[in-house]
């Protein structure tokens, strides 16, 4: 594919089952012991012998390791079980139904703060030291320091209460996700902007833009097919990780305050309610969207750049 | 500064590459001045799309949340958490928001009235005891479910039998109740004979959290636990775990019919969001409204809860064991300043667990009085003056509950007592500390209780109450007797002894009745708010 070999991508795809693998054995022993989730999930007056009869209900009674094996034969089919806390809904169902929502709002938060990234932290770097230099390094900086709940407060203050021309909250309508995607993309605009603008900076230094002048290119076709082209190799890993980030926790915040359903929502709901079914479901899905969404930025790094295109 | 690094980056570049620095440097300028023309505008433009794009959908958003304000037939609410699969017995504090749905689809046999006391609600009349182990129910004729099944004995039958299966009973919040009743026959149409196991003077408040359904529809499938059908006001149109919710009034409906025929209820977790929800005018009505937010909503909505922060003082061993010592802690208790946590709204409790519209509970009762002066010398002829006591609370579990045993610590280490407040982490630590026994037992444990009626919480009092750390043999006797009665009148004076002694007996510290609030919009009433917290349309009115 395009210069990848389906060998490294075989590669890859078992170094992901590996993290797969010890993803679901760490979040399997971690939930049996942050906790009993028989004793929360029944009132506090329950008796030891009406816990025990719970405890039956669920499996919780069999022995450790029966449990896990069980377990990771389970996890294999994508069967989580039943949620405790919605019982009798599958755990995996849930999370599968949340998924889009995050998916949706993790999706525009980056294109949100590519558009708006990308094109400062370059206008910045290509008038270094300038006033509009300093507004974006001053804004990026000001856009990583706010913290996520206070920020999307303020946002609901200006555009909900004091503008009226944005819902607080919810989810339904595009609009929805309007003010949880200027939350999450904004501070990530921020971040690009200034990976964007050192990493041109140091583009800008290199021989090959002096060899491509000489060779009598266009500042366009410069900045385009070069220079471009080498700083997004540099922030490609850089959004592969935030992207992961988003998944396993950035977008808790903003799904919280925003009464937004994805899978964020759904991991403190089930953290909240101590229940360890809907945990692990969430975590191992989270984690195998991670694994392949490091494989896919593999590929793609390959694509663009050669170097990288290592067999097997 | 950044034109300072800028050039130390020259400088650093000219460093590495002495031959072609300047030419860089004139290169950067090139494409820099080759590209301004061309790509501001384009930048300027990729900018200016998005922020058109985002006033466009907030333009197209703008008109969603007015949409169905205005009219006096709908209501608008948020609450803090997600209704969960709709089994009508379950409930435990993660599953109580889905009441706000329940009670306003399902009825019940009895019914709290408005004054605290009990009323027939499905039943014709109050149901009667026949013999010492049977009660006879009558039921309203003419009545059916919203989906066209009759309500008659076999529904009855039908709701009566599900409560005692396993996996019923293993989640169901008044499991301890339907435990009691262990048959239930069809003796007409429209009467049924319940058999309990022994003599259940809980019989009635039992029948008020027993949910009546629909026997074909329920035992055909489970869908009743995304799609529940009864017979009450109103119908769930729409919704299920995380919302939004519509109900709508259900056309079947026997009784008056509701004023407000939709019902909008979505999920808000955020306290801040939802009041920033209510005041950009998305909802009419806001639940688990903080005390400290009172002010920042146009109308509060306020009842004194059934719930009783109550610390469990350990009289089987300890420096508990000593009644002056239990007394002591009693008048050290500033339970009037307790209020300030919750603004000043709620009650002090009146030296019990009840609040007054619980059957049990005793009006001649008093809380003792703070009288610090008169503590430290009880501290004193106990020769507890100076020692350590134990405070057990699991603060992750209970909101404010840190905040209330951290004043009560204050006011104990004021009378010359040494307080060590051991914050419970987890579940089984809480749990352990509630059913252990002697010295395991912590000196005072933090136990927040619900009681709509004292039987359904006698383990908390008897000697040998899985949960309890009080004995007192008349308090025993005066609880078993009540137990055992079923005239009403005779039962009431019963708990009432009981209540009066263990009051005397200083076995518990009963902090206050935190208040129960909700913030509305200006055109929402609600004349009856319930205790427990559960929102039912019926008795709200909303102008247009």
């Amino acid at each position: 594919v395009g210069g990848v070999t389906f060998a490294y991508i075989g590669g890859r795809l078992l170094h992901g089952l590996g993290v797969v693998l010890a993803v679901t054995t760490v979040v399997f022993f971690a939930t049996r012991f942050i906790g009993d989730p028989v004793r929360t999930a029944l009132p506090i007056t329950a008796t030891e012998e009406q816990a025990e009869e719970y405890r039956r209900i669920l499996g919780l009674d069999q022995p450790l390791l029966e449990q896990y094996a069980t377990y990771l034969a389970d996890v294999a089919r994508l069967d989580f079980g039943e949620s405790i806390l919605y019982a009798p809904e599958p755990a995996a169902s849930l999370v599968l139904d949340a998924l889009p929502a995050t998916l949706t709002l993790v999706v525009s938060s980056f294109a949100l703060a590519l558009l708006l990234g990308l094109p400062l932290g370059a206008i910045a770097a290509l008038r270094p030291g300038s006033w509009i230099d300093n507004v974006v390094v001053t804004l990026s900086l000001a856009g990583l320091s706010m913290p996520a709940f206070w920020f999307a407060q303020l946002l609901i203050l200006l555009f909900a209460l004091r503008l009226g021309i944005l819902p607080t909250s919810g989810s339904g309508s595009v609009s929805h996700i309007v003010l949880p995607m200027i939350t999450l993309g904004v501070p990530l605009a921020g971040r690009i902007s200034q990976l964007v603008r050192s990493s041109m900076l140091d583009e800008l230094t290199k021989l090959y833009i002096l060899a491509a002048r000489a060779r009598g290119l266009s500042s366009r076709a410069i900045f385009l097919r070069h220079l471009m082209r080498n700083v997004l190799v540099a922030i490609s890993s850089f959004v592969t990780f935030e992207i992961a980030r988003a998944f396993v926790g950035a977008t808790l915040i903003a799904e919280v305050v925003f009464a937004y359903p994805g899978i964020g929502q759904l991991a403190i709901q089930a953290g909240k309610a101590n229940d360890v079914v809907l945990l692990s479901a969430v975590v191992l899905i989270a984690s195998i969207l991670v694994v392949l969404l490091n494989l896919a930025s593999d590929i793609l790094r390959g694509l663009i750049d050669p170097r990288v295109r290592v067999a097997g | 500064m950044f034109r300072t690094l800028y050039g130390i980056a020259e400088q650093e570049a000219a460093k590495q590459k002495p031959t072609h620095g300047k030419e860089s440097h004139v290169m950067r300028g090139q494409i820099r001045s080759g590209g301004r023309r061309a790509r501001v505008p384009r930048f300027a433009a990729i900018v200016g799309s998005a922020l058109l794009v985002s006033a466009v959908l907030a333009g197209v958003s703008a008109s969603a949340p007015m949409s169905d304000a205005q009219s006096a037939s709908s209501l608008r609410v948020a609450m803090a958490g997600p209704s969960i699969p709709f089994e009508p017995q379950g409930g435990n504090s993660d599953h109580r928001y889905m009441h706000n749905i329940l009670d306003n689809v399902y009825e019940t046999l009895v019914a709290t009235g408005p004054n605290g006391g009990l009323v027939p609600l499905l039943a014709s009349k109050m149901p009667v005891p026949i013999n010492r182990h049977t009660w006879r129910i009558k039921i309203r004729s003419g009545i059916s479910f919203s989906n066209g099944e009759p309500l008659n004995a076999a529904a009855v039958v039908y709701s009566i039998r599900r409560v005692n299966r396993p996996e019923i009973l293993a989640t169901a919040d008044f499991r301890d109740n339907f435990e009691y009743l262990t048959g239930a026959r069809e003796v007409d149409r429209l009467t049924v004979d319940v058999t309990t196991r022994s003599p259940f003077s809980g019989f009635l408040i039992t029948l008020t959290t027993l949910r009546i359904m629909p026997p074909n529809y329920a035992s055909r499938s489970n869908a009743f636990l995304t799609r529940p059908i009864g017979t009450g006001p109103y119908v769930l149109a729409s919704g299920t775990g995380n919302g939004p919710f519509v109900l709508r009034a259900n056309p079947r409906y026997w009784g008056p019919k509701p004023t407000i025929t939709n019902v909008n209820v979505r999920v808000i977790p955020d306290p801040n969001t939802r009041i920033s929800a209510l005041r950009a005018g998305e909802v009419d009505l806001i639940a688990d409204l903080s005390p400290d937010a009172r002010a920042s909503v146009p109308k509060v909505i306020a009842t004194t809860g059934r719930e009783t922060p109550t610390l469990s003082l350990n009289t089987r061993s300890g420096i508990t064991a000593d009644v002056r010592v239990r007394r002591a802690l009693n008048y050290a208790t500033n339970k009037t300043a307790l209020l300030s946590l919750s603004a000043g709204l709620g009650a002090v409790p009146k030296c019990q667990f009840l609040t007054p519209a619980a059957f049990g509970h005793n009006p001649r009762l008093r809380p003792y009085p703070f009288d610090p002066g008169r503590a430290r010398t009880l501290l004193s002829q106990a020769g507890a003056s100076g020692r350590t006591i134990t405070i057990a609370v699991a603060g992750f579990r209970f909101a404010g509950a840190s905040d209330l045993a951290q004043a009560v610590a204050a006011n104990w280490r004021a009378v010359g007592l040494n307080v060590n407040v051991q914050q419970q982490t987890t579940n089984d630590e809480f749990i352990g500390a509630l059913n252990a026994k002697g010295d395991k037992r912590p000196d005072a444990l933090y136990t927040p209780l619900t009681i709509v009626d004292l039987t359904t919480h006698v383990r908390f009092m008897l000697s040998d109450g899985a949960l309890s750390s009080f004995s007192h043999p008349e308090v025993d006797a005066a609880l078993r007797q009540g137990l055992r009665t079923l005239n009403t009148e005779r039962r009431l004076a019963l708990y009432q002894e009981a209540l009066e002694v263990a009051c005397n007996a200083a076995g518990f510290i009963h902090m206050v009745h935190p208040p129960t609030l909700w913030g509305a919009s200006r055109r929402v009433s609600w004349s009856a708010p319930r205790a427990d917290g559960a929102m039912t349309y019926t008795g709200m009115r909303v102008s247009g």
